[in-house]
This record gives C-alpha cells, sequence and structure tokens, in this order.
C-alpha cells in the first residue's frame, strides 16, 4: 500500500485532531455539571450564611443540607457519566481522593480551631480548591486548574478585604464563578 | 521501516482507532459516545467496529447498565500496536 505525502500528512492530522477530542472529551467529563452543582450551592449556603441566623446549629444545618445535596447530586452525575465513559481504576481514585480531602480539610478546621465562621469558609473552600487544582493537572486540563487558582484568589481577597462582606462575596464571586465556569465549559466545549 | 496498514489506513477506522487509542488505560467509551464523538451514524460505526473486532483491534463489552444494554468499546493491545505502527509509517513517510 502506498500512498502521497499529502494524504499521510492529511491522516495525522486527523489522528491529532480526534486524540486532542477525545482527550478533552475525557478531561471535561462531568466537570461543566460538577461546577454548576456547586457553584450554586455556594450561591446559596453563603447567602444565607451572611444574612440568616448566625448561630452555629443553624448555619450547621443549612451547610449540612446543602452538602447532602451536593454529594447526592455528584454521586448521580457520576452515575450519569459512567453510562458513556468507564474506567474503574480511575473513578475508584477519583473517589477516593475527594474522600481523603474532605477527612483532611475536616482535620485541619478541627487543629487548627478558627475563631470565625468567614475562616472556617476560607479553609473549606482553600481545600476544596486545592482539590479542583489537583484534578485539573491529573486529567491535564488547563481550565479547571484555573478555575481553583482564581476561586482561591478571589477567596483570600474577599476574606483580607471585605470580611464584613465575606461570605455575601463568596456567594456571588466565589459560587458565581463556578457556575459562569460550568456554564462557559458547557457552550464551549460541546 | 514501518508498514501502513489497510484496515486501518481508512478514514472512519483511523478515526475510531485514534479516539480508542487516546482513552486512558482500562477506559472504555459507550456506543454511542463514540458515535457523538466522530460524528458518526450507529450503521456507519457499527459496520466499521466489527471489521476492526473481526481484526482482534477492538475490544466489544455488551453489559446491562440498570435495564438498558449498553456495549462499551476499547482498543485491545493489538490495535494499539497496530495503531501506532500505522502512524509510525505515515510519519516516515512524510519526513
Amino acid at each position: 500500500m502506498e500512498i502521497s505525502p499529502q494524504d499521510a500528512r492529511k491522516s495525522l492530522d486527523d489522528v491529532q485532531r480526534i486524540t486532542e477530542q477525545t482527550r478533552r472529551v475525557l478531561a471535561s467529563g462531568g466537570a461543566p455539571y460538577y461546577l454548576l452543582l456547586w457553584g450554586a450551592i455556594w450561591l446559596v449556603g453563603f447567602t444565607l450564611t451572611q444574612f440568616v441566623d448566625e448561630r452555629a446549629w443553624v448555619l450547621g444545618m443549612v451547610w449540612g443540607v446543602l452538602d447532602l445535596i451536593g454529594a447526592i447530586g455528584s454521586a448521580w452525575i457520576g452515575f450519569r457519566l459512567s453510562q458513556r465513559v468507564r474506567s474503574q481504576i480511575m473513578s475508584v481514585r477519583i473517589g477516593l481522593f475527594w474522600l481523603a480531602l474532605l477527612g483532611y480539610a475536616a482535620l485541619l478546621v478541627f487543629l487548627s480551631r478558627p475563631d470565625s465562621k468567614e475562616l472556617i469558609a476560607l479553609l473549606i473552600v482553600v481545600m476544596a480548591m486545592f482539590g479542583y487544582v489537583a484534578m485539573g493537572l491529573w486529567l491535564n486540563s488547563a481550565v479547571i486548574v484555573w478555575i481553583g487558582l482564581g476561586v482561591t484568589l478571589l477567596s483570600l481577597l474577599g476574606y483580607f478585604f471585605l470580611r464584613d462582606f465575606f461570605s455575601l462575596w463568596m456567594a456571588v464571586l466565589g459560587g458565581g464563578t463556578l457556575m459562569a465556569s460550568g456554564w462557559w465549559m458547557l457552550k464551549a466545549w460541546r | 521501516m514501518a508498514e501502513l496498514n489497510e484496515l486501518i489506513h481508512q478514514s472512519v477506522r483511523l478515526r475510531i482507532m485514534a479516539a480508542l487509542t487516546a482513552l486512558p488505560e482500562g477506559t472504555e467509551i459507550e456506543f454511542s459516545a463514540l458515535r457523538d464523538l466522530l460524528d458518526l451514524t450507529d450503521g456507519n460505526l457499527g459496520a466499521h467496529l466489527r471489521k476492526l473486532e473481526d481484526a482482534g483491534y477492538v475490544t466489544v463489552n455488551k453489559t446491562f447498565v440498570g435495564r438498558r444494554p449498553k456495549t462499551f468499546l476499547s482498543a485491545s493491545p493489538a490495535g494499539k500496536q497496530a495503531f501506532e505502527a500505522h502512524v509510525a509509517a505515515l510519519k516516515e513517510i512524510i519526513a
């Protein structure tokens, strides 16, 4: 079988394009849906944290319910995705990674004994965004890395310069950034 | 010198093998997801997959998710090897 260099070039270009497209689909996976879900949870949770009763048990209940919704929603997204691309090894590793991160976040909050609800929120947000950066690096997705770094920076700015409105800041800019990023991914990556 | 693989060189089959080879180790893609990715019809994808399966280049795993039958696909080790040899041959031509 013989082909011209032009045909060979065209075939290699096709291979390159499909390889990149496949990796992008894999990397994005359910990222847009996770971002929309958790962005909405932050928007609602932080808005309530800013304006409702400051008693710890009230906030604990609000975030407990929202985190439960997030966990169930994430599991459902994961289940839907596994019907299109499945990898036992990857799913288990990703699940264990987030479980370990959750454990370390809880340990960090317990050990550092933060004196304000803003600091508790900042510690959890920073740990979650570390998770985004790590996942982005692992899945070779620069966008996810930049989302993680961007929200971390916004959170630190809000904590140090707008402490009184930190929860509102996190609702609009943190939750908003996650939701806008998810929406953008859905539009741009299709 | 690497040789071109006539079976893989066909445009659709080349794209199928490129997509399946890009999957990480131990990962399978469902038939409709591959169809959407490559923008093919069910019949077209099915026909080319059969040829690749007959050659031992593609592993087809039929299963049920809930009550729905699903077909998951991946490149076999022989398929990955043949695809890489074909790409190497293409590179030699343009070198």
